[in-house]
């Protein structure tokens, strides 16, 4: 209890002026004079507002609504020609990049393509190329070489190789040995 | 109910916009009804431009931005759809805009949609005597009971220019009535 009072006692002689933290509309001072004037009168008028809508008016009033033709003609959006065109600039820029780009990329000539075989029996023909320089051997590929397949490691049992050749039907190869 | 802004995007999502619109014309239709109705008076004239103002609200609430509450956008649609009625209706006449205000509340008394007595008669002619902006401040703030605040977002202006815009509104409609009542 004494805390409380002694808590009070601060805040008083904190804000001697009795000024708080709460705060008033704007023109609020301005306008009281006006605002307690006109309740006053209010108070003197005859209250109420005395109009009739028809029987089952409110209820009825969404299917009238609903069914009015200028709700059915809800317009569709209508965007302009000049911002229709201002968005697909960026589209149409990028686009035309994307297209120059593939054009000298796809449609670039591959120059093995455009040697005549003419070309290349005069080629051979002039003696550009060194024959011995070519070995043949760098164009087969490394996996069939003769090298790889010996030191393969083929595990074929002997009975498998019998059975294979047992299916071998060997009439054929004997006609075409006789002839 | 969901929150506003889920139920903006519901509003805003082509798939769920219709469900949504549905819920909000039954969510609001009575509220907009009335802030019509007090501005043409004629209850076929509310009618009418209640229902061009949710067409507007349908067509219009794909680019609703959420600067105000969906509320307040609604009611300013609302608002600048009745003004625009009145003002087609006043020039079709040939009549200024304050005559033709006067004028909408000349057969009143003979208004099968109006049930008030005399004195709710003379208020009534009292508003339409106020200029447009004036009716509107005071429509909202003594019928509905809008905040200022609420006001300020609908009509866009700020709330002590409103309110003292509604002390004149109050004061003219006193006078009126006090002269008239007798």
């Amino acid at each position: 209890m004494n805390k409380d009072r002694k808590n009070i006692e601060a805040y008083v002689n904190n804000n001697p002026m009795g000024e708080n933290q709460f705060s008033v509309p704007d023109d609020y001072f301005n306008a009281i004079e006006d605002n307690v004037l006109s309740k006053i009168i209010e108070e003197q008028l005859p209250g109420k507002f005395t109009y009739n809508v028809p029987d089952n008016y409110f209820e009825n009033f969404e299917e009238r609504l609903f069914s009015n033709a200028e709700f059915s003609k809800t317009p569709t959006k209508v965007i302009s020609l000049k911002s229709r065109i201002l968005k697909y600039i960026p589209t149409a820029a990028a686009a035309s990049i994307l297209l120059f780009i593939g054009l000298n990329i796809f449609t670039a000539k591959d120059p093995f393509n455009t040697i005549s075989t003419d070309d290349l029996d005069s080629w051979f023909d002039e003696n550009y190329i060194d024959y011995s320089t070519v070995n043949t051997i760098d164009f087969v590929d490394t996996d069939f070489t003769e090298r790889n397949i010996l030191e393969d490691d083929i595990s074929l049992e002997d009975e498998d190789i019998l059975e294979y050749l047992n299916t071998i039907d060997t009439s054929n190869l004997l006609t075409e040995i006789e002839s | 109910m969901v929150d506003e802004i889920t139920f903006i995007e519901q509003l805003q999502n082509t798939d769920t916009k219709e469900q949504a619109f549905r819920k909000l014309v039954t969510t609001y239709k009575e509220r907009l009804y009335w802030h019509i109705r007090k501005i043409v008076i004629s209850h076929d004239d509310a009618d009418d431009v209640l229902q061009n103002t949710f067409i507007k609200i349908f067509r219009g609430i794909d680019n609703f931005k959420q600067e105000s509450q969906l509320f307040s956008w609604m009611y300013r649609i609302a608002t600048n759809e009745s003004i625009s009625f009145i003002n087609k209706r006043a020039k079709e006449k040939n009549v200024d805009i304050s005559d033709y205000h006067q004028h909408l509340t000349s057969n009143l008394s003979s208004d099968s949609m109006f049930s008030g007595d005399d004195i709710e008669l003379i208020l009534q002619k009292a508003i339409k005597t106020l200029p447009t902006k004036q009716q509107l401040v005071f429509n909202m703030k003594y019928f509905d009971n809008l905040k200022y605040k609420q006001i300020a977002e609908i009509l866009e202006t700020s709330e002590g220019a409103l309110k003292a815009s509604y002390f004149h509104a109050v004061r003219k409609v006193e006078q009126f009535v006090k002269n008239n009542a007798q």
